[in-house]
């Protein structure tokens, strides 16, 4: 398939026999229009970097990020194509090393597909089919991804639960060595030793390990666990001057590497069969007129789709001068609606109700920097304060990174992770700037354009994405 | 009848249209420059950056991915960058490479990438962030790769 002359589809230039010129030019363009929703379809790549690639591991539930795709009119479905690798091709008995999990924010509708163990790197696709419905416009989606335990590591003695962190121990003969830094693993207590639950709850006995850090002295450790003893009081002795020590098995955790999520998206094609034969014609040169003018703005590629990076773009975005940034350009001079997307969790706490803001400046810049509406456009915001599962507030012993939040290179375990529970807390921004024209891209520069963010309050943004309407 | 052209802006929709039993030769003349217009213009993003600083002296960044092709065959690209005080180097496979040097206060840098390579298909790349010599960090505001829209040569 691909874009013809009217005349290609004919075996010659003056159509079926005894077709009318009308007929034969109103065939020739409704079948090029009814291609677009095939050739035209948008689709683009979005990277981590290479040499901090989110690696995520989750055991209780399925934990990742959003992308923002533009869906276009009616798309029918979304290809993504996960760019992947495992540290090793331990796999569980299920033949993985978990599931990969794709939800669509809006409509819920989700596709679980097991995930093989990828030494090489081969390219992943999961197809999700729009089986609720077709999906226009921005549409949100969660891309995460739920551990099974694979090879067991070792057994350690477990000393103590308290809020996110789990004191352990290595034990002789246990195999397991404790060390310093980012762990994707899972304790599982053993219950005929010497557990005991605080109260009646009925905690879990299975933990995530995001980081743990050793002792300099003994061999112990504090790990950082998910989820965290706040939600589930336990202790492992009710008095632990009598010194009870509990006893656990550690199990490596699928944990894949993600360099990038590449998708395509495609549309319904219009299947209302132009009435080719029929010498008046004014039905299917509308239909073609529709057709067109539908797809000049549905066509129109994204401008930009940037994903989580732990620098900028996946974690905290601080007050102005900070500001998130992303490069643009069109193909052709365009009078229309620059619109941005994206996902943003306030992390101040809330103030009063009415203060509770979040000041959002939105500007976009030219090649040289000037404003294309003379200055920033100013839009507040009545964001709820992004509380996670666990605390948020900062300390050494958290699980910050496993909530999402990755702060210091090294320190903690999973980047731009978020669990599934806490994806609807996010807030969906949709934006759009006043009507402006743009100039085609060339040479030197011209027609390089810059949308510009700024916040007032400290926030969190894990996805963004420019496109024209 | 116009030449075969592929307009630089959308012609519009046709007007004349009031009598559905007639079809004039300028509406189907704009139908047909709308058609190639639509086709040769809606052309993908591949890959945008997110904005990024170096740290240190001599940091390098790399991203890598797989970008997806249009359907048609893609003879060309923009590379788009606004940034200042670095290098951002690019590579494809099977593609080459190219470099976009910032001067020490941000400007915008366009480049168009001549490459042979086939439509519907996945393209590898890998885009390397450095800084130029003399500099702590690039600050790189943002940067995007396009394909460029067709030209007639590139249609039947």
């Amino acid at each position: 398939m691909a874009w013809k002359k009217i005349d290609d589809y004919n075996s010659g230039d003056t159509g079926y026999p005894e077709q009318p010129y009308s007929a034969f030019v109103a065939q020739g363009l409704t079948q090029n229009a009814r291609s677009y929703p095939s050739e035209l379809t948008r689709g683009a790549s979005i990277p981590w970097r290479r040499d901090a690639p989110v690696r995520w591991a989750s055991f209780g539930e399925p934990t990742g990020t959003i992308v923002w795709v533009n869906c276009g009119a009616n798309a029918v479905r979304v290809i993504f194509r996960l760019s992947y690798q495992t540290v090793d091709n331990h796999e569980s008995a299920a033949n993985r090393i978990g599931v990969w999990y794709i939800q669509n924010v809006g409509s819920l509708a989700r596709v679980l597909v097991d995930a093989p163990a990828n030494l090489s790197h081969d390219p992943f696709d999961i197809v999700f089919p729009c089986y609720n419905g077709a999906l226009s416009g921005y549409q949100a989606f969660f891309i995460g991804f739920q551990s099974d335990p694979l090879d067991s590591l070792g057994l350690v003695n477990v000393d103590y639960i308290s809020d996110n962190v789990m004191g352990l121990g290595e034990r002789a003969g246990g195999g397991y060595t404790i060390t310093t830094g980012e762990k994707f693993e899972l304790v599982v207590m053993d219950p005929t030793y010497n557990v005991i639950q605080s109260g009646a709850n009925n905690a879990p006995t299975q933990w995530q390990i995001g980081y743990i850090l050793r002792d300099p002295v003994e061999s112990k450790g504090d790990a950082v666990i998910f989820p965290g003893g706040t939600v589930y009081p336990v202790a492992v002795s009710t008095n632990p001057q009598v010194g009870k020590t509990a006893r656990g098995e550690v199990f490596e955790l699928g944990s894949p590497k993600l360099y990038s999520i590449s998708y395509v998206v495609t549309e319904t094609q219009d299947y209302t069969p132009p009435d080719q034969f029929n010498h008046y014609h004014a039905l299917a040169l509308s239909s073609v007129n529709s057709a067109q003018s539908q797809a000049v703005p549905t066509f129109r590629p994204e401008l930009a789709n940037i994903q989580c990076d732990p620098y900028h773009f996946g974690r905290v975005w601080t007050v102005i001068p900070d500001a998130l940034t992303s490069t643009f350009c069109v193909q052709s001079e365009v009078t229309g609606v620059v619109q941005v997307a994206f996902t943003i969790f306030p992390l101040e706490d809330a103030i009063n109700d009415l203060t509770d803001i979040q000041i959002l400046n939105y500007d976009i810049l030219d090649s040289t920097g000037t404003s294309v509406f003379g200055g920033e456009i100013l839009q507040n915001y009545q964001f709820d304060t992004f509380n996670t599962t666990t605390s948020f507030r900062s300390s050494a012993k958290q699980t910050r990174a496993l909530l999402g939040v990755y702060t210091v290179a090294n320190q903690w375990g999973m980047r731009d992770g978020l669990p599934l529970s806490d994806v609807q807390k996010g807030n969906q921004v949709v934006f759009e700037f006043p009507e402006a024209t743009f100039s085609a891209v060339g040479a030197g520069g011209d027609g390089v354009y810059t949308v510009k963010v700024t916040t007032g309050r400290a926030a969190w943004v894990i996805a963004f994405s420019a496109r024209l309407v | 009848m116009s030449s075969f052209v592929i307009p630089t802006n959308d012609p519009g929709a046709p007007r004349n249209q009031s009598n559905p039993e007639v079809i004039r030769g300028e509406t189907v003349d704009t139908f047909l420059r709308r058609d190639r217009f639509v086709y040769a213009t809606s052309r993908r993003l591949l890959v945008s950056l997110p904005n990024y600083s170096t740290t240190s002296s001599g940091a390098v960044v790399v991203f890598q991915g797989q970008a997806p092709l249009s359907p048609i065959i893609t003879t060309q690209f923009w590379i788009v960058g606004y940034a200042e005080k670095g290098t951002v180097t690019i590579s494809l496979a099977g593609w080459g490479s190219t470099s976009q040097v910032y001067g020490t206060t941000a400007e915008a840098k366009s480049t168009l990438i001549n490459t042979a390579l086939f439509g519907n298909s996945y393209q590898s790349y890998q885009i390397t962030v450095t800084k130029t010599g003399g500099q702590p960090y690039v600050n790189l505001y943002g940067l995007s790769i396009y394909e460029e829209r067709l030209t007639s040569a590139d249609l039947p």
